[in-house]
């Protein structure tokens, strides 16, 4: 544990000291303010544009803008904020291994397990705090503008997004167990992404694949149960176990030079 | 005048997000004399350039030479 402990400070400070925390930190702060910012340009942009749009023989009429415009804004910037995240995850190990710079750790005796285990804790860490706090400052931003009372199940929906991202951090670093290259890794994590989204779009096991909790924006508007989801937040999770323990497995028998 | 007030919220925690990136990015580059791509005219064009977000973080990215 003495060992675990003291890798994850390493982690830690070797994340801090590249800088990589604050630019986690500014892209979540981005995303989180301009949810809210592009809810509220909205009316103003339909009336900036509607001379060009009657032109055209469209009418825009009033639009209403609430909390809810705002977490469909969210929803849209997701998979841009998790692209971002993984982009700055992918070299987590891949780095170290083109270094060399685990070998003298792991000849004194430190047991590949921990490796693995301590570089999954940090990425899924990075991922925890940079998504929770994005959503924090939507949240903040629709309560102070709009409230959020018109959306339901709001924390089951932001619970079902950051589950599928805690997917794809797992399986990026078990293809960075794997690849020695960062682009291997990336090229690996889509390719999985995209076999979900492929299996996802057989109505037989659509409602077991990862990707489907990302639809879950439909549980905001009230147009879905929680039970549509469960199965899938289920399957993720058990994924995700076989993911780790898998990545365990080959990171043992990895040619690390 | 008002319209513009509605967007005060916005406008100042991005401006100093903004500029806390561009500020730190500069003096990285102004204090180190290699880099890992690029040369120092390069790169502070990019951040000036691209001073909304992509400048800077591009530079932390693919510029800042480890230490």
């Amino acid at each position: 544990m003495i060992q675990w402990t003291a890798f994850l400070k390493k982690e830690w400070i070797e994340f801090t000291r590249s800088k990589r925390v604050w630019i986690v930190l500014a892209v979540c702060i981005f995303f989180g303010i301009m949810n809210p910012a592009i809810a509220k340009l909205t009316p103003w942009m339909l009336e900036y544009f509607s001379d060009s749009f009657s032109e055209m023989g469209i009418v825009a009429g009033q639009v209403q803008i609430d909390a809810l415009t705002s977490w469909a804004q969210f929803d849209k910037n997701y998979s841009l904020l998790l692209i971002l995240i993984l982009l700055l995850l992918s070299n987590l190990l891949t780095e170290e291994y083109q270094k060399g710079t685990l070998i003298p750790i792991i000849t004194r005796g430190m047991s590949r397990w921990k490796v693995l285990t301590v570089k999954s804790a940090m990425a899924a860490a990075v991922w925890t705090a940079g998504y929770w706090l994005c959503v924090l400052i939507t949240y903040g931003y629709n309560e102070y503008f709009w409230g959020n009372q018109t959306a339901d199940h709001l924390f089951l929906y932001c619970g079902c997004l950051y589950l599928a991202g805690l997917w794809m951090t797992i399986a990026l670093i078990s293809a960075s167990a794997y690849f020695s290259s960062s682009t291997g890794v990336i090229l690996c994590s889509i390719l999985e992404f995209a076999l979900s989204y492929c299996i996802g779009m057989t109505d037989a096991a659509g409602r077991y694949v990862p990707t489907h909790l990302l639809n879950a924006s439909l549980l905001l508007s009230g147009n879905a149960e929680i039970s549509d989801y469960a199965a899938s937040a289920l399957v993720t999770g058990i994924i995700a176990a076989v993911h780790l323990a898998l990545a365990v497995f080959i990171f043992q028998r990895k040619n690390l030079c | 005048m008002s319209e513009i007030q509605e967007f005060f919220p916005f406008l100042i925690p991005l401006i100093l997000l903004q500029l806390s990136l561009f500020l730190s990015a500069l003096y990285h580059i102004l204090t180190h004399d290699s880099y890992r791509r690029g040369t120092r005219g390069l790169w502070l064009i990019v951040i000036i350039a691209g001073m909304e977000f992509i400048g800077p973080i591009l530079y932390f990215l693919f510029g800042k030479e480890e230490s």
